[in-house]
């Protein structure tokens, strides 16, 4: 158990704090991590274990699993009041629970010079650096979906484990006792690993004080403002442009796993396309040997895919297969259905600034 | 996990970490209501899946009725109202507004209740986020109206609420009003008593004047009553309203010396020599006084003026905090559109307009609807609209909206793809005609590779989750239907992940409405199609007209559903069943099987899932006689394909068609999504889902697993989904029991149906 062995080493005293003196954190994740609820149980160990004050709430919407999701936890002295509902958009921490949504601008955008940024990622502390393109501040990164594949958990409990060690304020064992409770009821078996879990993030975490040196310049933040508005959106809220949802970039809801095609075992018997709940499979229609219309499959444009694996358990020769996700599979295996890219970002509000090539046979394939 | 710190002279409190709805539901378990009627509307449903799980627990003994809408769930608590016990609810939005027709029943015939009211706004277009669009509509109800703040005060106000409905001058129902997903589902430090006791004396025995179950001295409750005599009664509940506004100061102030929390019905914040003020509800309010205090910080002479209560409308109380305030800024969180101002705006001119000595200047802004975020800057920007509005001769704009954007004027609007033509889905792979000596119309149907050069009608790049079941089925069901097609969406999962603004996946026309009323949306529609083309108005288009919803939406549309089925108007509709509200969160829905655990029918010491058999909505629609009914599921093949061919046969002929599919929901039925085509077939495999057509009144098995050899017990099915394993240990099994009776028995007869063509 690390670092619990002093007897009141945590004292309710901030670091840092705004000028309404809060420690401000933001959990940016993807709906299925569990982010909401780790800002739920550090704030409730901070205010309820260490007698601070604060609250915690998370973005709402109708998002589903693999959606975009952002958890807030505000904390001050025990005798501030708590009046403000508003999104934290100047995080003290910042914890980035999926490397791809460092691709979505912003994410590290509002950061202070010294705030801390905890990120989940595989890499060097020097190589998520590039990444996260951090001006400043305190890396700390930390391998939790490798620890929760590891401990068979989920990745949020390493992640506090990561964040509870980076704060270097917050007490880890009011945490530790959270998690337990928050599990004992239902999953009793599961409070063994996932404190283990934990503890693995708090020890395995890796951090760094990056002075500024000019590599990366800090970007201010700002606020979502749609290109739609009274002046243009047109009336009724109603959307002209039938099927746009083909704009989207959806690669960020996959959790680690795709399905791989393999041409060569291929018999396109349809059976992925009928099962297929993101309509991820592109088909050329093709003239076979006797001079016959026929339908080959061109293969899954990962884009749309969310990793279900439905496809992989129906294919009935393997031609779709279970991978870890790696970045030359998913640019080898991406094929672009619609395009070109000026359409696709017409009513585009998630402004992943991808680039886009065309390919023979009118599609678009998306580059670097 | 919970820490508790002694408070001198007052009973001991416990010191928690909670959000809005979580504190309704401590509150509501402390009272210990006699009964709370419901049905599941964003924000407000945890206050219901709260109070269900603690119920599991057996913590409380409030009984939990799920409804079918919340016309119904206002029923329900109307009914239990007239009984004279204590009745709860809890709802939102146009779950509010669906109920409002009881509101006044309740109050006319005055019978007291508590229905928390966590604010969302309107719909439509549909947006979940909190404005105060909903509870504004509720002002001439007859409900007293309290407001809570913060999590602390949702709490406070649900045990005072109680004492204030009840009181023998009162006599009233009570809304507590909470900010949605602000209050609601923000966590925040708060207290409250560890002994419910405490809060049991406080509300003591419920008060029950007149009661509908004393037979020895029988009432006759709302009888049929016209003028003159009516005014009478509502000058009575114009009175109750005024006793009321002497009452609730001194609720407040006795919860407060039980308590150490003081409430009054305006709370003033730094208004001694406010020169301008903001005048605000809720949430909202307590971010302002951060403004507040900043301008403070510059020697501005700001202040806040913020209601706990609106109805009854401290008027008095709001003249006094303004009398000598220059400008108030009014921000209301919800238009009366054309009215230049928002109802507070309103009431708060109205009662400043009684004081003939008043001069102060109102302003008047709308803010913040939909959920838009309200920030202390955007507090601080009113203020100093308020201070400018406070200098003598200095113009200013009366009413306005407040943090509208005007959108990028650059942006050219195009399409991303082109409409799909008539031949674009007329590729000749299902084939129906009709079969005279069969008596039905037979389909052939191109296999799955044949049917990839049907383009889709929905794009990719909806935000459903991964494994979800219904876009398969969508999508296989599509494939059968060949030309123009418009699709009605009821609210529900597909509905919410195809159409998130500025997005749509949809290809084709397609309309929302809200789940109680598409069937008869479409019908409209169909009507004015048919209504054009008799007049000439129209190019004989073939469009085919199909409306999609989940199994909720059969539960609260079923009589719009009915109704269009009974007139017979050419369409489709085809329900994914995934067996529960999935949109909203897992509750369960009628479909629901008996013993499957939601988050409204948890599994504990004291409930064991779902309390009663999962309904059958096809032989429902099968007993309106419509010409053909289907289930079907995904993974059989091409059956669904082959269904749906069938059914646009039919609507191409005039008539009416309904069709079912099971609809796996990985995230809710708790099973590895990569096995969700299994778990499907295995509910028809083990028979708790027939898969079978009802064509012009004769019922044919299509797929018969004990034919094929493929029956399964149903616990076998049970066994593969996180919400129904604990059905297979021992102190469920008379659930499981009655389960594989009522899947056998239906399955029998469905069997003798199929055998006997007059069946």
């Amino acid at each position: 158990m690390p670092a619990t062995k002093k007897k009141q080493p945590f004292a309710a005293v901030l670091p840092h704090s705004n000028e309404l003196g809060f420690f401000e954190m933001r959990f940016d994740s993807v709906g299925g991590l569990g982010a909401n609820l780790a800002g739920q149980l550090l704030a409730q160990a901070a205010i309820l274990g260490q007698g601070l004050n604060g609250a915690h709430f998370s973005s709402y919407g109708s998002e589903k699993k693999g959606s975009p999701v952002k958890s807030f936890v505000r904390l001050c002295g025990p005798d501030r009041e708590v009046r403000t509902n508003s999104p934290v958009e100047r995080p003290h921490l910042l914890a980035v629970f999926h490397s791809c949504l460092l691709k979505i601008p912003g994410t590290c955008a509002g950061l202070y010079p010294d705030s801390v940024l905890v990120l989940n990622a595989p890499d060097s502390l020097d190589a998520a650096r590039e990444r996260a393109r951090l001006p400043s501040g305190t890396l700390c990164v930390v391998n939790a979906l490798n620890i929760a594949v590891e401990e068979k958990t989920r990745l949020n409990t390493a992640m506090l484990g990561a964040i509870v060690k980076a704060s270097r304020f917050i007490d880890p064992e009011p945490v530790r006792r959270a998690i337990a409770a928050s599990f004992e009821d239902r999953y009793p078996h599961m409070v063994k690993p996932n404190l283990k879990t934990f503890d693995r993030g708090y020890l395995e975490a890796e951090s760094r004080e990056f002075p500024f040196d000019g590599r990366f310049q800090p970007v201010p933040f700002s606020r979502y403002e749609p290109e739609l508005g009274y002046a243009n959106a047109p009336i009724g809220g109603i959307i002209p442009n039938p099927g746009n949802t083909a704009a989207k970039d959806l690669s960020a809801s996959r959790q680690g796993i795709f399905p791989l095609y393999h041409r060569d075992r291929c018999i396109d018997c349809g059976l992925c396309s009928m099962t297929c709940p993101d309509y991820v499979f592109v088909w050329d229609r093709r003239v076979d040997d006797n001079g016959k219309a026929t339908q080959v499959l061109r293969g899954p444009n990962l884009q749309y895919c969310k990793g279900c694996l439905k496809c992989v358990e129906i294919c009935p020769v393997e031609a779709l297969t279970e991978e870890c996700e790696r970045p030359e599979f998913v640019f080898t295996g991406d094929v672009q259905l619609w395009g070109p890219p000026d359409a696709l970002n017409t009513m585009g509000r998630e402004g992943d600034p991808a680039k886009w090539e065309p390919q023979e046979g009118n599609y678009w394939t998306r580059v670097g | 996990m919970v820490t508790t710190e002694a408070v001198p002279k007052t009973p001991f409190q416990v010191t928690d970490f909670k959000k809005g709805n979580e504190m309704a539901a401590v509150a509501a378990r402390q009272i210990n209501y006699h009964l709370m009627g419901y049905y599941p509307i964003t924000p407000s449903t945890e206050i219901a899946e709260e109070l269900d799980e603690m119920y599991a627990e057996g913590q409380h003994e409030i009984r939990m009725v799920p409804a079918d809408g919340e016309h119904g769930a206002a029923g329900i608590c109307y009914g239990a109202a007239v009984g004279g016990g204590r009745v709860l609810n809890a709802t939102s939005a146009n779950g509010l507004l669906f109920a409002m027709e009881q509101l006044p029943v309740q109050s006319g015939t005055r019978f007291p209740m508590v229905l928390n009211v966590v604010t969302r706004s309107v719909s439509g277009p549909l947006d979940i986020r909190g404005d105060h669009s909903d509870i504004m509509m509720a002002l001439n109800c007859g409900w007293i109206i309290l407001l809570a703040r913060d999590p602390q005060a949702v709490y406070d106000m649900n045990v005072m609420a109680v004492r204030i409905g009840e009181h023998p001058e009162v006599r009233l129902p009570v809304i507590v009003a909470a900010d949605g997903f602000f209050t609601s589902h923000q966590k925040r430090r708060v207290r409250h008593f560890k002994d419910p006791q405490v809060v049991r004396d406080f509300v003591g025995q419920p008060l029950t004047p007149v009661t509908a179950l004393d037979p020895h001295n029988p009432v006759t409750i709302g009888p049929y009553m016209n003028d003159p005599d009516l005014i009478n009664n509502k000058y009575q509940l114009h009175l109750a309203m005024e006793a009321a506004e002497k009452v609730i100061p001194l609720i407040f102030r006795e919860w407060g010396s039980l308590s150490g929390r003081y409430y009054l019905p305006v709370e003033e914040y730094q208004m001694q020599d406010a020169e301008a003020a903001l005048f605000l509800l809720n949430s909202a309010a307590e971010t302002a006084k951060d403004a507040v205090d900043r301008l403070r910080a510059e020697g501005l002479p700001v202040g806040l003026v913020s209601p706990n209560v609106i109805r009854p409308f401290p008027a008095a109380a709001v003249r006094q905090a303004l009398r000598a305030t220059r400008s108030v800024l009014i921000a209301d969180r919800a238009d009366s559109y054309g009215a230049h101002g928002g109802n507070m705006t309103i009431e708060v001119k109205a009662a400043l307009k009684d004081d003939p000595l008043n001069h102060t200047r109102c302003i008047s802004r709308i803010y913040g609807l939909g959920g838009k975020d309200f920030y202390a800057e955007d507090a601080e920007k009113l203020l100093r609209l308020a201070l400018g509005g406070a200098k003598p001769g200095q113009a200013y704009v009366a009413f306005d909206y407040f943090g509208v954007t005007p959108g990028n004027p650059e942006l050219k609007l195009s399409r991303l793809q082109p409409a799909l033509t008539k031949a674009d889905t007329t590729q000749g792979v299902v084939k129906a005609a009709w079969d005279e000596k069969a008596g039905k119309v037979k389909v052939s149907v191109l296999g799955p590779r044949q049917l990839t050069s049907v383009p889709g009608r929905i794009a990719p790049g909806h935000g459903a989750c991964p494994g979800c079941g219904i876009f398969p089925s969508l999508n296989q069901f599509l494939k059968g239907i060949e030309g123009h097609v418009v699709l009605l969406f009821q609210t529900g999962c597909g509905m919410v992940v195809t159409t998130g603004y500025p997005y749509s996946s949809h290809r084709v026309t397609y309309v929302h409405n809200l789940f109680q009323n598409g069937a008869a949306t479409l019908s409209g529609l169909v009507e004015m199609y048919r209504e054009k083309i008799r007049r000439g108005e129209y190019p004989h288009e073939e469009i085919t007209f199909i409306m999609v919803s989940g199994d909720g939406g059969m539960d609260i549309g079923m009589g719009s559903l009915i109704g269009a089925a009974l007139r017979g108007h050419p369409m489709i509709v085809l329900e994914y069943d995934n067996e529960g509200y999935m949109n909203t969160g897992n509750q369960q829905s009628y479909a629901t099987p008996l013993g499957h655990a939601t988050s409204t029918s948890h599994v504990g010491p004291a409930e064991g899932g779902k309390a009663f058999h999962h309904k059958d909505t096809a032989q429902i629609m099968a007993a309106t006689h419509i010409p053909y009914v289907f289930t079907s599921v995904e993974g059989l093949g091409t059956d669904l394909v082959r269904k749906a061919a069938k059914a646009q046969w039919y609507a191409r002929k005039g008539s009416f068609a309904y069709g079912k599919v099971l609809s796996v929901c990985p995230l809710s039925w708790r099973y590895e999504e990569r096995t969700g085509t299994r778990v499907v077939k295995a509910a028809v495999d083990c028979c708790l889902f027939p898969v079978y057509e009802v064509e012009n009144g004769k019922t044919t098995i299509t797929y018969n697993p004990e034919e094929r050899n493929k029956r399964i017990p149903v616990s076998e099915w049970l066994g593969m989904m996180g919400k129904s394993k604990h059905l297979l240990k021992p102190e469920h099994a008379q659930t499981l029991r009655d389960l594989e009776q009522e899947v056998e028995r239906r399955w029998r007869r469905l069997k003798a149906m199929h055998d006997h063509p007059l069946l």
